[in-house]
């Protein structure tokens, strides 16, 4: 009986010292370099209609809500019949680009690049970089020519001061332009 | 709350975006990095190795059963993404050696008064865990440190959950054993 | 009252009322988008002039103004993709639409002029020949420059012909001499080696413009790695500064 005590107290102990067991941090960027490496994916349709049609989803039911979501739910049903994109060519492989904007006294409360690589839309986050002072984005684009400024705060539109190239927008702003090669070149 | 969330990130990289996977990747780097530093021991290695399990874990994500938890999937590619490293490497024929009493045995010396004091805050227990066979440890870590249930430890192993319940409390018997016997010294 | 439904039975039910319900009546920028979504203009586009039409920060005059320029594109069957990515463009920078619709118009018209260009230089037309060709208009290359490349061009097969057509863009659009990117196509033509990889070449001009060098011994070098059939990367070895350097980042970084 005295044995079983110990043994529950021992196991408690060793319970406890896994639970409070120091971990090392990851070295810092470690998601952004993980997800710089991550190899191009291609979603098969047959993927996406199984994907869409066993999703689990919240409706909510008023007369005045059922019209739009109507139209949605047909919407939708096009977008998942609608055939994939086609297979792209070998050179359409992803260079790894780096987008750095420097703000040694983050000044800016958040930065995103948009340009023609996603559409001008304001999705891909830069993060701050604390023992850089700059605001650091990794991407993989495909081979081509990209115009880009970074979206300061959500409202300001700021050139690259450190861009490869630049050009008029026509809208009386500069875009700055990243030329991505192919991987090979891109990796010299 | 986590579970629906996770399900749907994959289901949304599955769908073709990888952006939701960085938040499955901040999620869970801390325990798969400090999986690879107990194996290796080595800062550069284990961040290498980590990048590489979750580029694993990206690639073969249509095999993810959906209704599990990504963690324990996840790191059953961790393992074996480690066991490949150390097999190429050299090493596995140490570090996977079967019965951890050889290893433990025989590394006497310490003196009594420093080993009750690490015994006080429970640092000694951690030691020994951290000597046992990967086998044990890695088992004793899931249960107690990341709270999965027996048949998780058992997906994150590969083994069956009678294996995995098996690993536990033979695991905590190992420690348990080591401790008495550096009690008993003192 | 909310519930979680399989997406499959809801899809059902849906479709079962749609066949039972007379089709919804729509306003005249609804008219305007169905014309334009029936020309193949993307759904994002239409989204996202919708949304800000319904937030109330863009009239639908403005949305038609600005789906004009697209209409027009469609009609004449030009590329819809960089006339739509421009004008995201300019209301993500939130430009307001008339001045907009104005850039649309010019990108149209220069779309225009380079399908001329293209038809009688080369007589035919390919849309990536075409995009490439009106945004290089677009950006100010000279109209003379192109009609240069196709009067001694114009009959190399593709892909030859869209990489010779690019570098003769960008370059141009960095102001490298006409005469020496010429030369490089010429070389590369002659030799059979104008790779894919050299559509870029501008890259190693600018990396190698920061480092002092003259777009001559850039020239040089390209027609030296052309002649040799050797890859762009070569021309970076010649010139004898890393691939580091392309990144357009100081070296170190």
């Amino acid at each position: 009986m005295q044995s079983e005590e110990r043994a529950s107290r021992l196991n408690e102990e060793i319970e406890r010292s896994v639970r409070t067991m120091a971990e090392q941090s990851p070295p810092d960027g470690f998601a952004a370099r993980v997800m710089a490496s991550l190899p191009p994916r291609r979603v098969p349709v047959r993927t996406r209609l199984r994907l869409w049609l066993t999703r689990p989803r919240s409706l909510t039911f008023t007369p005045l809500t059922a019209a739009p979501a109507l139209v949605l739910a047909a919407g939708l049903l096009f977008l998942v019949l609608r055939p994939g994109p086609a297979p792209l060519p070998e050179r359409d492989a992803l260079s790894p680009v780096r987008f750095v904007l420097y703000d040694a006294r983050r000044s800016a409360s958040s930065v995103a690049v948009i340009g023609s690589f996603n559409n001008w839309r304001p999705t891909s986050d830069m993060r701050y970089d604390p023992a850089a002072g700059a605001w650091v984005l990794e991407a993989r684009l495909p081979q081509g020519e990209y115009e880009y400024v970074f979206m300061v705060d959500g409202k300001r539109i700021v050139p690259d001061p450190r861009a490869q190239a630049s050009r008029d927008d026509g809208f009386g702003n500069t875009n700055s332009i990243v030329y991505v090669g192919g991987g090979h070149e891109q990796a010299l | 709350m986590g579970e629906s969330t996770e399900t749907e990130l994959i289901r949304e990289v599955l769908g073709g975006d990888p952006r939701p996977f960085e938040t499955l990747v901040r999620r869970y780097q801390g325990p798969v990095f400090n999986l690879m530093l107990r194996q290796t021991g080595d800062f550069e290695v284990s961040a290498d190795l980590a990048q590489e399990a979750f580029v694993r874990a990206y690639t073969r994500l249509e095999t993810f059963r959906p209704g599990n938890r990504f963690f324990p999937w996840l790191y059953s590619l961790a393992l074996n993404v480690v066991r490949d490293w150390m097999r190429k490497s050299g090493r596995d024929l140490h570090v996977f050696m079967e019965d951890p009493a050889v290893m433990e045995h025989g590394d006497g010396g310490e003196d009594a008064e420093r080993a009750a004091s690490r015994r006080m805050d429970g640092a000694l227990a951690f030691e020994k865990v951290m000597g046992l066979a990967p086998k044990y440890r890695e088992a004793l870590i899931l249960r107690f440190r990341h709270d999965l249930s027996m048949k998780e430890i058992g997906q994150a192993l590969d083994i069956t959950v009678s294996g995995a319940k098996m690993r536990v409390s033979r695991g905590l018997e190992l420690v348990r054993q080591q401790l008495e016997e550096a009690s008993d010294a003192e | 009252m909310s519930r979680r439904f399989s997406t499959f039975f809801v899809l059902a039910g849906l479709l079962a009322w749609l066949a039972a319900t007379p089709a919804l009546a729509g306003g005249s920028f609804a008219a305007a988008a169905g014309q334009a979504r029936r020309c193949g203009v993307s759904g994002e586009v239409m989204n996202t002039l919708s949304a800000r039409v319904a937030q109330g920060s863009l009239d639908e005059a403005g949305a038609g103004s600005l789906l004009a320029p697209l209409l027009e594109a469609c009609a004449d069957r030009l590329p819809l993709a960089p006339i739509e990515d421009k004008l995201a463009e300019g209301l993500a920078k939130n430009v307001p639409p008339e001045r907009i619709a104005q850039v649309l118009a010019r990108r149209v018209a220069d779309y225009r002029r380079g399908r001329e260009l293209l038809a009688s230089g080369r007589g035919g037309e390919s849309p990536e020949n075409l995009v490439v060709l009106g945004e290089g208009l677009a950006m100010g290359v000279p109209e003379a420059d192109f009609a240069a490349y196709l009067a001694a061009f114009g009959k190399l097969p593709e892909p030859t012909f869209l990489t010779g057509l690019a570098m003769v863009s960008y370059q141009g659009q960095a102001g490298f001499p006409p005469d020496l990117t010429l030369g490089v196509i010429r070389q590369g033509a002659e030799a059979g080696t104008l790779g894919d990889g050299y559509r870029y070449l501008v890259r190693i001009i600018l990396a190698a413009r920061r480092r002092g060098l003259a777009d001559a011994a850039v020239a040089d070098a390209a027609r030296a790695a052309l002649r040799d059939g050797k890859p762009v990367t070569d021309v970076v070895t010649r010139l004898g500064f890393t691939g580091r350097s392309l990144s357009g980042l100081p070296d170190g970084q």
